[in-house]
């Protein structure tokens, strides 16, 4: 059988910054597919990357839209919590997106969110995607404003994810 | 090729397969079209590989759906191919594994070089998303690579 989902190729560590871990998502889901997606924790703040590949282009062979906004909302929801000292699970309200670059195959892309403000219900971020150049300049390549909803009561919990490295 | 394995779940009638243009859109497809009048009709069924462990949609899935959704529209309408330059989504509910997602949209405004788009996704009545985005033309690359002229120049 032709089974659908392209399953994370096995990427050489090296590629990887120093700090980031692999995320293990299990089972069939999204996350899995569009992987692998890596977590930077260091100096209290949360950071995703990924490494830009073919298969998460467009036609015109740059990094697709929804690939950027995937790892957006990805952003807005765990590195928000993090910062905020959420623990739950958070379902995006509102994403606005403003497209500033274009990705390429190779670049290494990191996310990181800003948190604006966070109420009883509603939390307020500003996300954005870019890529390290050298001399640690940063090339922006989207800029998302966001409104994730806190669940009330136990919500889902995120669980202690899985890091591998 | 056909990829028989993909189409788990019926499609409602109407409905063709889109040939992937890309990776992420092989990825995240096959998308379907039916065409309603001058309108196109996107559809998707929600398959374990486009939700997360809550068992609904991941925003990212409805998002890439969203953009697909608004450029094509607005392709249909000018007849040029565009890329997405700022996009607005509201998630309205959610849709769980095995729903069949449909969505629409219409274009406000074209400029000489951007065409505004809104759109709505629903799954049976219910609405999930209201999303608008800006869309820049883009000029078709020739087999080189190169941009071919813009034929739709002084239209």
């Amino acid at each position: 059988m032709n089974e659908a989902a392209p399953i994370a190729p096995e990427i050489p560590p090296q590629d990887v910054p120093p700090g980031f871990r692999l995320i293990a998502f299990e089972g069939v889901t999204f996350n899995g597919m569009i992987g692998p997606i890596w977590i930077s924790r260091e100096a209290g703040e949360t950071v995703l990357g990924f490494r830009a590949e073919q298969r998460h282009c467009n036609p015109a062979g740059i990094l697709h839209g929804g690939m950027m906004m995937s790892i957006a909302d990805m952003t807005a929801g765990f590195c928000t919590a993090m910062s905020a000292g959420i623990d739950k699970f958070m379902p995006t309200v509102n994403m606005t997106f403003d497209f500033v670059a274009s990705g390429n195959v190779g670049d290494w892309i990191e996310g990181r969110s800003e948190v604006m403000k966070i109420t009883r219900s509603l939390a307020f971020a500003t996300v954005d995607l870019s890529v390290a150049e050298q001399g640690g300049e940063r090339r922006r390549l989207l800029r998302a404003s966001c409104i994730m909803k806190i669940p009330s009561g136990e919500g889902f919990r995120f669980d202690r994810a899985r890091l591998i490295g | 090729m056909t990829e028989p394995a993909r189409q788990s779940a019926a499609v409602p009638p109407g409905f063709v397969a889109i040939p992937p243009m890309s990776g992420f859109g092989r990825a995240m497809g096959p998308w379907y079209e039916k065409s309603d009048g001058d309108k196109v009709v996107l559809g998707i069924r929600a398959e374990e590989r486009h939700i997360n462990r809550l068992g609904i949609i991941h925003g990212g899935m409805m998002m890439a759906f969203a953009d697909t959704l608004l450029s094509e529209v607005g392709r249909r309408v000018t007849g040029r191919p565009s890329v997405t330059m700022r996009m607005t989504t509201d998630f309205i509910s959610a849709a769980k594994l095995g729903d069949w997602i449909e969505g629409s949209g219409e274009v406000s405004r074209v400029t000489r070089n951007l065409v505004f788009v809104q759109a709505r996704i629903w799954r049976s009545r219910h609405i999930l998303m209201t999303a608008s985005g800006v869309f820049s033309f883009i000029r078709p690359r020739g087999a080189d690579g190169r941009p071919l002229p813009d034929s739709s120049e002084g239209q």
